[in-house]
């Protein structure tokens, strides 16, 4: 059966974070993600006060990655929250994000033995083990928590090229696939499936697979569209060039979006975001349009569907719009 | 007190609509940062609680639309039909 996951970004104020993710356990929700950036609120101090307002949803950070945070950082950090919400705690890694790592002048260096040894190292420490690693990027001499975990920290990829699908399938806990059009998904089960091979794993029963959407819907067409053009434009500005190149999307466009964002440049940004990009990188419209997208991407085979930024233009009505009328259509009980 | 006395004269049949929109009002106010933390985790309280429909839920989303947003709150009062809270609202 597939799950539903919704992500909020603290760039709102932490009690509106928290309302939604309370409203968000109440309509049904299985998972809650929040985002990662330096320049939003700090997702572990959002996720702290998320688990003392719910008692059953499964949250984690979605996701962060190992270039602002070192890993025992990101293991010391999930393994807290697992204390206080014991086996609810999940964590999403990836190799972050291209925009904002470029604001603070960090480089993505080596992304794949990155997130691979990332992985490695959140898991061993999370699990109590004193750890010494000598890898290509990480290197730990006797790293060790001085407290407990009661229960393992299932670890999601978040990944979109190729090799990181693979590596995803191979080395992580679940997948988060960053695509919201069938085409993509289905490209990205391939690599998935390689990696999984590699490590024998079997698909869903081993590893949980979540396609990571951009979504926005709105009882008015024109409504959704216009909240989801700004987080269209994150993504396309971060896309790998095989993504672009596969909707149609010359990296040019891709740069002059970058750009925009990057200067603050709103109205700029506006203007380069297409349809056709709106159409390729979220699922957005009414509620019949988003129940006809996320039944082909769930015909795909996957085991979690994320209802990622921005939800919609009015993020309370729009959850309980998918839970009155999008959720009875991919739920039997 | 005085909000107290309103919320106590909200009928019944209003206390969803109401506190919904008062919500809303609170969510999606350009003033949202001037809310208290106290009185945010007073309402993240409630709502969880699925109290926010109730005399005391409502006394404390008015508290937060009064802070935030005086006029607005004043015109769903009106809109609702409740004139005669709107001028307890208004004598405040």
């Amino acid at each position: 059966m597939t799950e539903f996951g919704i992500e909020f970004v603290p760039r709102d104020l932490y009690w509106k974070t928290t309302y939604y993710a309370i409203q968000a356990e109440k309509t049904g929700f299985t998972y809650l993600w929040i985002t990662d950036h330096f320049n939003n609120r700090n997702v572990y101090v959002a996720l702290s006060i998320v688990s003392a307002y719910t008692d059953k949803i499964k949250f984690g950070p979605g996701v962060t990655n190992p270039y602002f945070f070192h890993p025992v950082v990101t293991a010391q950090a999930v393994a807290s929250l697992n204390e206080i919400a014991p086996g609810r705690v999940i964590c999403g890694l990836g190799a972050g994000d291209k925009t904002t790592l470029k604001m603070v002048n960090i480089r993505q260096k080596n992304p794949l033995s990155t997130i691979r040894e990332a992985v490695q190292i959140i898991r061993e420490v999370t699990s109590g083990k004193n750890m010494e690693f000598d890898g290509e990027v990480f290197n730990i001499s006797g790293a060790k928590l001085n407290f407990r975990m009661a229960s393992p920290i299932p670890i999601f990829i978040g990944a979109q090229g190729p090799k990181m699908l693979m590596l995803a399938g191979e080395v992580g806990d679940g997948v988060l696939i960053n695509a919201a059009s069938p085409k993509d998904v289905e490209n990205a089960l391939l690599f998935i499936r390689k990696g999984s091979e590699k490590a024998g794993k079997r698909m869903k029963e081993d590893l949980d697979i979540g396609v990571y959407t951009s979504f926005s819907v709105a009882q008015e067409k024109e409504k959704a569209m216009k909240a989801v053009t700004p987080v269209v434009a994150y993504i396309v500005a971060g896309c790998p060039e095989i993504v672009l190149e596969r909707h149609g999307i010359s990296v040019e466009s891709s740069n002059k979006i970058g750009e925009a964002i990057v200067h603050g440049k709103w109205k700029d940004v506006f203007s380069h975001v297409t349809p056709e990009m709106v159409e390729a990188f979220s699922i957005c419209g009414t509620p019949a349009v988003c129940i006809e997208k996320i039944d082909k991407l769930l015909k795909l085979g996957i085991t979690q569907l994320v209802v990622g930024s921005p939800i919609g233009p009015n993020v309370r009505k729009s959850i309980n719009t998918i839970a009155v009328e999008i959720f009875p259509h991919f739920r039997t009980d | 007190m005085a909000l107290e006395r309103i919320a106590r004269k909200v009928p019944t049949s209003l206390w969803t609509i109401l506190s919904e929109e008062l919500i809303d009002i609170t969510l999606n106010s350009t003033n949202a940062e001037k809310l208290p933390s106290d009185l945010a985790k007073t309402i993240l309280y409630y709502w969880q609680r699925d109290q926010l429909a109730t005399e005391v839920g409502l006394q404390r989303l008015l508290e937060a639309t009064m802070l935030l947003e005086p006029e607005k709150t004043i015109e769903l009062m009106d809109s609702l039909g409740m004139p005669e809270l709107v001028i307890m609202l208004k004598e405040m």
